[in-house]
């Protein structure tokens, strides 16, 4: 079976076929077939717009890559928008664990002057921004899926399996972020007591894969972002995140267990 | 020690022969000190199956001829000792290119195909002055290129490469790395646009998902992250820019 896959995956349609041939590159680079220059075609004429191959270089050309660059630029500040609201969340969370005069006080404060409002806003633009320009890179295909998972399994590569979980996690958060924003929205004020009792009657199922699944997303997120920019070696943001993960995980379940606790109380 | 006796579970197919069927064929050697996949192989093919084809050049892991899936994950046949490895060792030919005949893949023509849509080859607006003397170089600039020169083409981290996997057109850091070495040179006068055209595409550096097993499984150690980082930022900073007007003509790399 395996065999076959294999097979067919190497296997061009035709025996004898090149693939990739000149004319497929060629088609990428929108040109017709050319012979390759040798420096003896230089000539001064090609001074003005043209390279030593006698082609023009449209400044329009380069459209589709100037915004293909920017939406790059966009996935990771939608990401890093997205990684500071969370710690501001986790913030407002924090103070329960100082006690429930602690978390209603800053929540008291932050709709009083609006602040929840303007977060709130926030985040759905960069969520939607986010979701935009990150299922971009999602396979959609089954095809190209299934290309992908079968190569998944054959390398077993550490950083090829962190990005099936990246994917599969943004896809999970979309729906639960959905539900726990509307849960959220639909029953303001943000109240320790009332959080307590959600996480105490219904919702400590939903909330424990929440947890788990946007701290693993934000963290896998910011060690590949960094690398793919090259802000941090790999082995360095590889580190730092498992710290942060670790601090942030901790202090994620002492939370819900704060909640659940004072939830059982009332 | 006891001597082992390896299990190798070899891909064999021949595709220009209609009747051919793909199959895993299971061959026993008894491991040797020091032994490589390289003298595995040829063990096999000298004393029990004359058909088996794989390549060979060098064996020293400068070719680059030998690349293939050992255990599922590309490396070089050639530098790859058998002891590190489990009794049971599968070896199937690279994915992605074009198969020959059970172990052996023709890379060739790919990265010959990459080399024309990179435009390897120095590009400078100047006419050639045949009596003019050679311009200097400084030793630092001349490594810096030869660094970025030691890609022996041995698909590696093409195969390496899952986005490569879905999408044949994908230019592989190989080919980012090939348009970096020129990037580097102070010869090559191409035009931003130029490098933008070619790379700054799906295709090129905004295809990649950042998996970046192509560094991990790159044999020569290439810095292939940190130039596919460098290339990402330097086309997301010129993205930023307002386009480049028509009329001025090629806008000097550096
Ligand atoms: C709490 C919400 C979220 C946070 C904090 C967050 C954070 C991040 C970060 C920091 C990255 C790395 C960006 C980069 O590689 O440049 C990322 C990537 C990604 N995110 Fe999210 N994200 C969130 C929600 C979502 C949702 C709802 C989706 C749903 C589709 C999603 C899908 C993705 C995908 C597919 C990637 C990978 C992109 C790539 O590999 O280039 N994320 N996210
Ligand atoms: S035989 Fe030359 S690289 Fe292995």
């Amino acid at each position: 079976m395996a065999v076959h896959t294999l097979w067919r995956d190497t296997q061009p349609s035709g025996p004898l076929k090149v693939r990739l041939g000149g004319e497929m590159a060629l088609r990428n680079l929108g040109q017709q077939a050319q012979p390759i220059p040798t420096p003896l075609k230089l000539s001064a004429s090609s001074q003005a717009v043209s390279m030593p191959s006698g082609r023009a270089w449209p400044a329009l050309a380069a459209q589709p890559g100037r915004v293909l660059g920017r939406l790059e630029l966009a996935l990771t500040f939608s990401g890093l928008g997205l990684s500071v609201f969370m710690v501001m969340h986790l913030g407002l969370l924090f103070s329960v664990l100082l006690g429930t005069w602690a978390m209603d006080g800053l929540a008291g404060f932050l709709e009083r002057y609006y602040l929840l409002h303007i977060g709130g806003s926030f985040l759905l633009l960069f969520l939607v921004g986010h979701v935009f320009v990150a299922s971009r890179k999602v396979p959609t295909a089954f095809g190209r899926q299934r290309a992908l998972l079968h190569h998944m399994r054959s390398i077993n590569h550490m950083d090829t399996w962190t990005w099936l979980f990246q994917g599969l996690s943004g896809v999970a958060l979309l729906a639960l972020a959905a539900i726990h924003l509307w849960v959220i929205a639909t029953d303001l004020p943000i109240e320790a007591a009332k959080s307590g009792a959600r996480v105490f009657q219904t919702y400590l199922w939903f909330y424990v894969p929440l947890v788990l699944l946007v701290e693993g997303h934000i963290s896998i997120g910011l060690a590949r972002a960094a690398a793919k920019w090259g802000l941090l070696s790999r082995p360095v943001a590889h580190r730092a995140l498992l710290a942060w993960t670790a601090v942030v995980l901790g202090l994620g379940f002492a939370i819900l267990v704060t909640l659940y606790r004072l939830g059982g109380t009332l | 020690m006891d001597k082992r006796t390896l299990t190798f579970r070899i891909f064999r197919h021949n595709p220009f022969d209609p009747v051919s069927v793909p199959r895993l064929q299971e061959f026993r050697v008894e491991e040797t000190p020091r032994m490589t996949l390289y003298t595995a192989l040829t063990r096999i093919r000298e004393e029990m199956d004359p058909s088996l084809q794989f390549d060979f050049v060098c064996r020293s892991a400068v070719c680059g001829s030998c690349a293939m899936l050992v255990n599922g994950r590309p490396r070089l046949a050639c530098r790859t000792r058998t002891e590190p490895l489990p009794d049971k060792v599968t070896l199937l030919p690279l994915p992605f290119f074009r198969l020959v005949g059970d172990l052996s893949v023709d890379t060739g023509t790919w990265f010959r195909d990459m080399g024309r849509r990179v435009e390897s080859w120095v590009h400078q607006h100047r006419a050639f002055e045949p009596g003019a003397e050679e311009e200097r170089m400084s030793n630092e600039q001349a490594q810096a290129i030869y660094e970025l020169d030691r890609c022996i083409e041995c698909g590696c981290c093409v195969a390496a490469c899952g986005m490569a996997q879905m999408s044949p057109d994908f230019l592989g850091s190989a080919g980012m790395l090939r348009i970096a070495r020129f990037l580097v040179d102070p010869r090559d006068h191409r035009p931003e646009e130029a490098v933008f055209e070619v790379i700054g595409t799906e295709e090129g550096v905004f295809g990649c998902i950042g998996l970046l097993a192509c560094d991990d499984f790159c044999p020569k150690d290439l810095p292939l992250a940190s130039r596919l980082a460098y290339l990402r930022r330097r086309l997301a900073l010129a993205a930023m820019r307002p386009s480049p007007s028509t009329t001025t003509g090629p806008v000097p790399v550096r």
